[in-house]
């Protein structure tokens, strides 16, 4: 694909940042390449929910779609703690020795047009502001060098470009006006933690979802298949492809190329990036421009700048902090399911349709910093067809067995929680030099470690999940968390921003501290997780701002 | 041969199996080729008793799920062991065949299996078959009579009202 004009920024990877920094460059007047290592899918071919067999496609999985990466050896499992082993009433116990494994690559993501959001399930949350002031407040972690007044002016650009369908009102978090398009119908399994969750005392409410409650913006309602992180057929799910980069594409100054790994950079002796390298079909090919965002993700980016080493820079591209590839901070989850009797009909409606946000502030679970938020998690966890019902919630086999499948099917209700997951040492991204892909760049290798507090927090979901789920009278079926799988969909903080130039990768605008027109605008750059929250409306938000910054001061240079 | 991606998505899972339980299935003198009489007969025999026919549904063998398990086993070198290993021991009995034994004789023996140790091939054999056969047997419109689904999920969807 030949490049129509001579690009003002280059923007690596298409994901929830990268979209997001593209979309608010052109929508200025910039002409943006956008460089992506994953492939462009197209949802009504490749997302299979429409055929007969669905139910065993997950998200596609092609040779491009995921990024090279390992796990280093993973925590031993204390007997004392195994009460948190994940099991099912098919398989029993999931782990059978005494060592947390990844579940899959355990970074669980996805290389194309769209980022990981092709496979997101879509919340659409701002963070938590008493989560932001983490060292100030309460002296752990990262503070940011923002705070949510600031953020709050991008957070509704974001969301209106999205269409966000959400109540008038969450705890914690004010609104300059309200979500564009109201929240979504509450599915009966979330009708039953909402009940149940009333009788313990809990407040539920309607989640705050990048999917259409009403036509919007040329893109349909959702029709509430419940089936959102196999991809979303229909295109109402805001995933960056359909919001972001179609915007941005319509303006004719954004060039997607797709199947394009970037692996080398440029740098002048003053520190700019005069280019970068990228592969295409097997051929190095070589690109410049005043501006670069990197928005690889947090595995990604830090590993392109760890392996960007050289004479000038032995600890890797704007790693003058030696901060790169640390803080690795990953999902911290839970999910107890029951099958209620009484209820049906759970397979169909949105994912993740209601959330409770009573213990989401940092101060809000007993004995350990740091909060968390249970929201509704039957479709997600894949309680939608029989499948699931038969190799997950059923015993032995026979007629019986069908006839479990019978009784339970459409009756799981499952409740999900994700926690705040503070940086310790001990989880880092560096480089694992006995892998190579075909460029010859090192895998990057993700270390994780759980701490004694995270434990407690993952407890503490877990007890919660288990009170709820005895309040609503259901029997429990399977109980699946990161205590003992390695597997997270959210990852953040390897390039993690702050005023200290020797103690953080990026300023407040994204911008390294050590490379003037070098910008990262991925989840990377969060010095903290949030209670929860799911962040790409956050990472976005950060990219708008990032945008907006790099058009004032590099803009008119140019 | 090119796989297609569920495949490639089943044989994943196989392949979870034997890295999470380290099981050794590198035995001698296991044909790898296409399956024998008997091997089909033993396993044929097998999913039907995981999944035998009811009032509502068909058995495993009516929805061909033992040839489409057959099918896998040709891109798994992994899988195909396993399940001649399972088909030889449903065999080492002395006295008839696994297919030959009467429907409760057969329940009998895959209910041992099914509680013995994790570390062996009988109890290896049944969870990777149950949890294939199930996933084949699902996978089709027909076996879902009885359930509240009756058509995949796209593209109507499920528009409320689902009280
Ligand atoms: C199953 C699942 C469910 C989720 N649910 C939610 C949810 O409900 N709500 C929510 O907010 N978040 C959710 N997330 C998380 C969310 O998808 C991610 O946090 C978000 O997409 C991260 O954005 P990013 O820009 O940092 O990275 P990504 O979106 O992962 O994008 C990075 C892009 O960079 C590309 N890239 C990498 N290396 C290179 C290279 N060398 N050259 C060129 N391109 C490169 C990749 O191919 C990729 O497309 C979920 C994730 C998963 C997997
Ligand atoms: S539930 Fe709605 S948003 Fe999700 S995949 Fe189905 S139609 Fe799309």
């Amino acid at each position: 694909m030949e490049l129509k004009n001579k690009p003002d920024a280059i923007v690596v990877g298409a994901g929830a940042g990268g979209a997001a920094v593209a979309w608010r460059l052109v929508d200025q007047g910039l002409n943006v390449l956008m460089l992506e290592a994953g492939e462009r899918f197209n949802p009504s071919r490749d997302y299979k929910l429409h055929q007969a067999d669905w139910e065993r496609h997950q998200f596609p999985q092609t040779q491009a779609s995921q990024g090279a990466v390992t796990v280093a050896k993973l925590d031993k499992l204390a007997p004392a703690n195994h009460d948190l082993m994940s099991w099912n009433k098919s398989r029993g116990t999931l782990i059978k020795d005494n060592t947390r494994q990844p579940a899959g690559k355990g970074y669980i993501h996805v290389q194309g047009v769209g980022g990981s959001t092709l496979h997101f399930v879509g919340e659409s949350h701002r963070l938590n502001p008493a989560s932001m002031k983490l060292q100030t407040q309460f002296g752990v972690g990262h503070d940011w060098p923002i705070d949510y007044e600031t953020l709050e002016p991008y957070y509704i650009q974001a969301e209106k470009l999205i269409g966000v369908a959400g109540p008038t009102e969450q705890p914690g978090r004010w609104r300059s006006e309200p979500f564009p398009l109201p929240p979504h119908p509450l599915s009966t399994s979330a009708q039953a933690l909402v009940k149940a969750g009333s009788e313990l005392g809990m407040h539920w409410q309607e989640n705050s979802r990048a999917a259409l409650s009403r036509p919007y913006d040329g893109r349909p309602a959702c029709n509430y298949c419940g089936n959102c992180s196999r991809g979303c057929p229909i295109g109402d799910k805001g995933s960056a492809d359909v919001t972001f980069v179609r915007h941005a594409e319509a303006t004719g100054r954004l060039t997607v190329k797709s199947l394009c790994s970037v692996i080398d950079f440029d740098v002048a002796e003053d520190g700019r990036i005069n280019s970068l390298s990228y592969v295409e079909a097997g051929e190095k090919h070589h690109v410049a421009a005043p501006v670069v965002v990197l928005a690889a993700g947090a595995v990604q980016t830090p590993r392109l700048l760890l392996s960007a080493k050289s004479h000038f820079m032995p600890n890797g591209l704007a790693n003058r902090s030696g901060q790169v590839g640390k803080n690795f901070m990953e999902t911290l989850f839970w999910s107890s399911t029951g099958i209620i009797s009484e209820v049906a009909n759970t397979h169909m409606g949105l994912p993740a349709d209601a959330i409770c946000w009573d213990f989401n502030s940092p101060d809000a679970i007993n004995g350990v910093v740091g909060g968390c938020r249970f929201y509704s998690s039957t479709r997600e966890m894949g309680f939608n067809g029989p499948i699931a019902y038969a190799t997950r919630s059923t015993t032995g086999f026979g007629r019986q067995l069908k006839a479990q499948v019978r009784e339970q099917f459409g009756r799981a209700v499952s409740v999900g929680a994700i926690a705040e997951f503070l940086p310790n040492p001990q989880s880092y991204i560096d480089l694992d030099e006995t892998k190579k892909d075909e460029n010859g760049i090192a895998y990057p290798r993700i270390h994780s470690h759980l701490t004694e507090q995270d434990i407690t927090r993952l407890r503490f979901m877990a007890e919660q999940s288990r009170a709820l789920l005895k309040q609503a009278n259901a029997t429990l079926v399977e109980e699946y968390g990161t205590f003992d799988y390695f597997a997270t969909t959210h990852v953040f903080g390897t390039c993690k921003m702050g005023d200290d130039p020797s103690d953080s990768v990026v300023n407040s605008e994204c911008q390294s501290h050590d490379h003037p027109n070098l910008f990262i605008t991925d989840a990377s750059v969060f010095p903290s997780t949030g209670g929860g929250e799911a962040p790409s409306l956050t990472i976005q938000a950060l990219a708008i701002r990032a945008a907006d910054f790099i058009v004032e001061r590099f803009a008119s240079n140019s | 041969m090119k796989l297609n991606i569920q495949r490639r998505q089943l044989l994943k899972t196989v392949g979870a199996f034997f890295m999470a339980y380290g099981l050794d299935i590198h035995a001698e003198n296991l044909s790898l080729s296409a399956p024998s009489k008997s091997e089909t007969e033993m396993l044929s025999a097998f999913v039907d008793v995981l999944i035998p026919r009811d009032q509502y549904t068909g058995s495993a063998t009516d929805c061909q799920v033992d040839k489409q398990i057959w099918s896998l086993a040709e891109s798994s070198e992994n899988f195909r062991r396993l399940l001649a290993l399972g088909c030889e021991g449903l065999n080492a009995t002395d006295g008839p065949s696994f297919s030959e034994l009467s429907y409760q004789q057969q329940y009998k023996l895959v209910s041992w299996m099914a509680e013995s140790d994790w570390n062996h091939v009988p109890r290896r054999f049944y969870e990777i078959v149950r949890q294939t056969a199930l996933s084949l047997y699902y996978a089709q419109p027909e076996t879902w009579q009885g359930l509240s689904i009756s058509v995949p999920p796209q593209p109507n969807g499920y528009p409320p009202p689902w009280n």
